[in-house]
């Protein structure tokens, strides 16, 4: 049975699909986009995470300890009187999921569960064996489409809806903003559009980067034909800067994160295209 | 979406205060007239209403049409202290001593008037006396006098009326007292004059009952006999709304706010069908509109209740008044039942000032007369026996002796209740006249109620110890004791391991839950068949009122990590400093537990930040939420619409927040006027955000 990283578990998660439900977020993603708010999803190895706007200084943490699981992170995890140190990413096998979802089994038949991240697709054999164990609860995944083919189509294939992320439809403005080129997000999202799969289409307005007209217009031409098709506008989350402090990651966007974000909804229902912006 | 006031100028006069400039003191050289010790308390409390409503002076505000303002402030007491000291010494005295937190059969009176009520009282005194039953004459004549001070009251406001040249208002009073409500507005207004009265005699937390079900047939008919458009009853309804809020100030409980205006809305008739109305809906949507902490909202549903009322009640919950409060019909009524309440009255429940669940027109009940500490026994238990216990079973033995121990203690003081008499509202309660006593002698319903407070630190304690010292075995029961006793100076691993890693309740993990459904059997157990002085029964609930925050003066730290100081969780709720696992898991946890004998109310509380109401989605999915709840079988809950940051910034900048409101244990204030150790407690909650 596969297992998978598991850095949070949210009940009662609101903006990753309908009715009641919980996110799963799972660890590692092979993008590095500037404006990630989840930046302890990114690697795919366990990592510390202090909070530092609760740590009190008292320096227990630093005193030595002899519990095997606080070794590989130089500090005493299991002594913070303020529950500041915590490890993000712990492997869980699907059936170790599974029941703990279960355990709010009442609650997800009315809603369902989303796989969030990091990029859940990178551990899509967990997600499908976790889908299987949920029996008839349904399964959403949110995206970045940067995943191989096969395995973006067995799993979209497999789950109850898709919510995937088109971030800059320009290939070099893709690389230099996340790190990757998008032609293999392109291919699966042409492949999402034409497949029968309830799909949402998500683009992060980050001021002056995505939320242009031009990169607008272009997601809306790459969309248009596709009249069934439906666009979220999700504007750029300003408290994003806290996270990185608390894995002890310099966070310095190249944008202007305070300028109001480009809710442009009309380039896309100009073309016909369904488009809600948050 | 909540729509624009209709009476902007009452609301502003509320605001800006100015009609508090008609306030002045009692004269209190006119107090003699009723506290002469000569005289017997039925009679020094109608003497003293008839005083005060002597010095009132009719104040009409510019476009009000429901009337009836306090003028007069400060009344003395009936007794003096000498005499206080005197009663203190031979009786139980609950809280001020004067009635308080039950709910008057308002319908009846609205209906009838009270000239039929007056020549009830005539009849029966005339019986009275042939018998020499001098009780039953003071209080007779007692409750006398307090309708023709009623109507002594509604003839000059009647006369301000006409002096103003409102014609309307002057109408509305001619005839309304004697003979009772004929429409709508003369509801309102009836209501508004019996209710003032209430606290003018003296009584307080004075409940406003099942509005919706008694108002409603007037509403109805007008609507249906064409005197009455919905905008105009909304319109009526609003300033009906506003009316509790002109004098509420002058009520203060324990803090600015807790002065029981509890409405209850929805519910099943008496056949038990679903008697959510027009009316109903009018009030969640009044609420919502002017965002004023009275009335306090109370929603019956059950799991029949549709998707939509739900939704209907979250947008108030979003409006971040703390309101409505659920009760759950499905489990409350049978509970009732389960206690000896006919199914008639059970289904006609209401709730006191919080959330004890009382009858309206036939409880004397005192759903408040005590409070059992949890955490207190699971800490005497510990600290005298712990290390004697071979295993986690004696030592669950011991926390349920001392639980009982507990309950026997308390109970133990509970007798020679002494109530001042409250002749006006006796006559708002069913009987009183029939049996020519007075209502704080008793009723059909003498049932007394103990809150419970600290469940979820006590099961989290009970489980820290479980797994600690019995289980891993990696802490003995002397080092248990020893942290304990030194707030865990020197234990920082322990501390950490049972404040952050165990679990808790809240968490959904079926062996804490099961821990906590013990407590809470093992309370229903110790009052179990047990009888007050009055024959009414014990029940126990799962309320806190403000034992969360006074319970833990007398506490050590707690074997959950809990700090020493560090306060109680509220109600029915995870400890304070708990962080969950989410809203699904706290409520399935309290929805599995045993509330069915544990009734006396108390509600599960979750916060939540306000952005989950910004959307529709959010504001359905909260309506799911609440409906989970119900069909899961927990008994009453109560959501919060709250931003940390903003309660912060209103800790700095009180100056900026004069209208911000939160929920404190079972009723609603303006977060300014609270003292600090309330206003950190709330910051201190867990805040789910979307």
């Amino acid at each position: 049975m596969p297992d998978g990283t598991v850095f949070d578990i949210k009940e009662f998660a609101l903006h990753d699909g309908p009715g009641l439900r919980t996110a799963v977020f799972l660890k590692g993603c092979p993008l590095r986009c500037e404006w990630c708010h989840n930046p302890e999803g990114q690697s795919f190895l366990p990592e510390l995470v202090k909070n530092k706007s609760s740590c009190a200084g008292c320096g227990l943490c630093e005193r030595g300890c002899r519990h095997p699981g606080c070794a590989p992170w130089g500090v005493c995890l299991k002594v913070c009187p303020n529950n500041c140190l915590k490890i993000a990413g712990r492997r869980m096998t699907a059936r170790e999921l599974a029941d703990r979802l279960l355990r709010n089994e009442s609650f997800l038949r009315k809603g369902g569960v989303t796989f969030s991240g990091g990029e859940p697709l990178c551990q899509a054999d967990f997600i499908l064996e976790v889908q299987e164990l949920l029996g008839g609860i349904p399964v959403a995944v949110e995206t970045c489409g940067c995943v191989a083919p096969e395995i973006f189509k067995k799993a979209a294939s497999a789950v109850e809806r898709v919510y995937m992320d088109i971030k800059l439809i320009d290939r070099e403005e893709h690389i230099r903003r996340t790190g990757r080129d998008n032609d293999v997000i392109l291919e699966n999202a042409s492949w999402l559009l034409v497949s029968q799969i309830d799909a949402v289409f998500r683009v992060p307005l980050i001021p002056g980067v995505t939320d242009t007209d031009a990169n607008l217009r272009g997601i809306a031409e790459f969309l248009s034909g596709y009249t069934s098709v439906c666009v979220e506008l999700i504007p750029y989350n300003r408290l994003t800067g806290a996270k990185y402090r608390s894995v002890g990651r310099e966070y310095s966007p190249s944008f202007d994160e305070t300028l109001p974000p480009n809710r442009n909804t009309a380039v896309f229902e100009s073309r016909g295209i369904r488009c809600r912006a948050y | 979406m909540a729509g624009a006031i209709f009476n902007g100028l009452l609301y502003r006069q509320l605001k800006d205060r100015s009609y508090r400039a008609f306030r002045r003191p009692f004269d209190v050289s006119r107090a003699a007239v009723f506290t002469d010790p000569s005289l017997p308390p039925v009679t020094r409390m109608a003497l003293r209403m008839r005083e005060l409503f002597r010095q009132e002076e009719p104040v009409i505000l510019e476009g009000q049409r429901i009337v009836f303002l306090r003028t007069v402030t400060g009344v003395p007491d009936i007794f003096s202290e000498k005499e206080w000291q005197e009663i203190r010494a031979s009786h139980r005295i609950h809280e001020c001593g004067y009635l308080s937190n039950i709910c008057a059969d308002y319908g009846s009176a609205i209906a009838s008037g009270l000239d039929s009520r007056k020549e009830q009282i005539e009849e029966r005194l005339m019986v009275a006396k042939t018998q020499g039953d001098t009780e039953g004459i003071l209080f007779l004549e007692a409750a006398l006098s307090q309708i023709e001070a009623v109507f002594y009251l509604v003839e000059k406001y009647k006369n301000k009326a006409l002096e103003l040249g409102r014609e309307d208002i002057a109408e509305t009073l001619s005839a309304l007292p004697h003979r009772g409500a004929r429409t709508f507005r003369e509801a309102l207004q009836l209501f508004r004059i019996l209710h003032y009265t209430l606290w003018a005699e003296g009584e307080y937390h004075n409940t406003v009952g099942r509005f919706d079900q008694f108002a409603w047939p007037y509403m109805k008919r007008d609507m249906e006999e064409g005197r009455l458009t919905r905008k105009e009853a909304e319109d009526l309804v609003e300033e009906f709304f506003i009316s509790f809020n002109w004098d509420s100030d002058l009520y203060r409980g324990v803090q600015q706010g807790d002065n029981g205006q509890s409405m209850m809305l929805g519910g099943v008739d008496e056949s038990g069908n679903d008697a959510y109305n027009e009316l109903s809906e009018i009030c969640l949507r009044t609420s919502h509109r002017l965002g004023l902490i009275d009335p306090k909202i109370n929603l019956r549903v059950s799991s029949g209740t549709p998707i939509e009322r739900f939704v209907e009640a979250t947008r108030l919950t979003g409006a971040g008044l703390g309101f409505p409060q659920y009760s759950n019909d499905d489990v409350v009524i049978p509970a009732l039942e389960q206690l000896g309440y006919e199914t008639k009255d059970a289904r006609n429940y209401t709730v006191a000032a919080c959330w004890e669940f009382i009858i309206p027109g036939l409880g004397m009940e005192i759903p408040n007369i005590g409070a059992l500490s949890y955490p207190e026994a699971v800490e005497k238990a510990m600290l005298d026996g712990l290390e004697d216990c071979k295993d986690f079973e004696e030592f669950k033995d011991r926390v349920r002796a001392e639980i009982s121990a507990e309950a026997d203690l308390i109970c133990a003081g509970l007798g020679g209740l002494y109530i001042i008499p409250a002749p006006f509202y006796s006559i708002l309660m069913d009987g009183c006249i029939g049996r020519a006593r007075d209502i704080t002698l008793g009723s059909k319903y003498n049932n007394y109620g103990f809150h419970g407070s600290g469940l979820a630190t006590a099961a989290d304690s009970m489980e820290a110890i479980r797994h600690h010292v019995f289980e891993l075995g990696d802490v003995t029961a002397k080092d248990m004791k020893e942290a304990v006793l030194r707030d865990f100076d020197g234990y920082e691993e322990l501390l950490h391991s049972v404040r952050y890693e165990d679990s808790k309740l809240g968490d959904n993990d079926p062996r804490v839950n099961a821990l906590a459904a013990e407590l809470m059997e093992w309370f229903a157990d110790a009052l179990e068949g047990r009888r007050n002085e009055r024959g009414g029964r014990i029940r126990p609930g799962t309320g806190t009122a403000m034992f969360y925050l006074w319970d833990v003066k007398k506490l050590a730290a707690s074997a959950d990590g809990r700090r020493k100081d560090e306060a109680l969780g509220t109600n029915f709720s995870p400890s304070l400093f708990v962080r969950s696992k989410g809203p699904f898991s706290v409520i399935q946890s309290f929805a599995s537990l045993p509330v069915s004998r544990n009734i006396n109310g108390g509600p599960l509380t979750m916060e939540f930040h306000s952005s989950v109401f910004d959307t529709e989605e959010g504001i359905e999915a909260v309506a799911s939420l609440v409906r989970q709840f119900v069909i899961l079988g927990g008994h009453q809950l109560q959501l919060n619409s709250v931003n940390r940051e903003r309660l912060i910034d209103a800790q700095k900048h009180p100056e900026n927040y004069s209208n911000l409101i939160v929920r404190i244990w079972g009723w609603s204030a303006y977060f300014v006027e609270l003292d600090r150790e309330y206003q950190d407690h709330l910051i201190a909650r867990q805040e789910f955000d979307a």
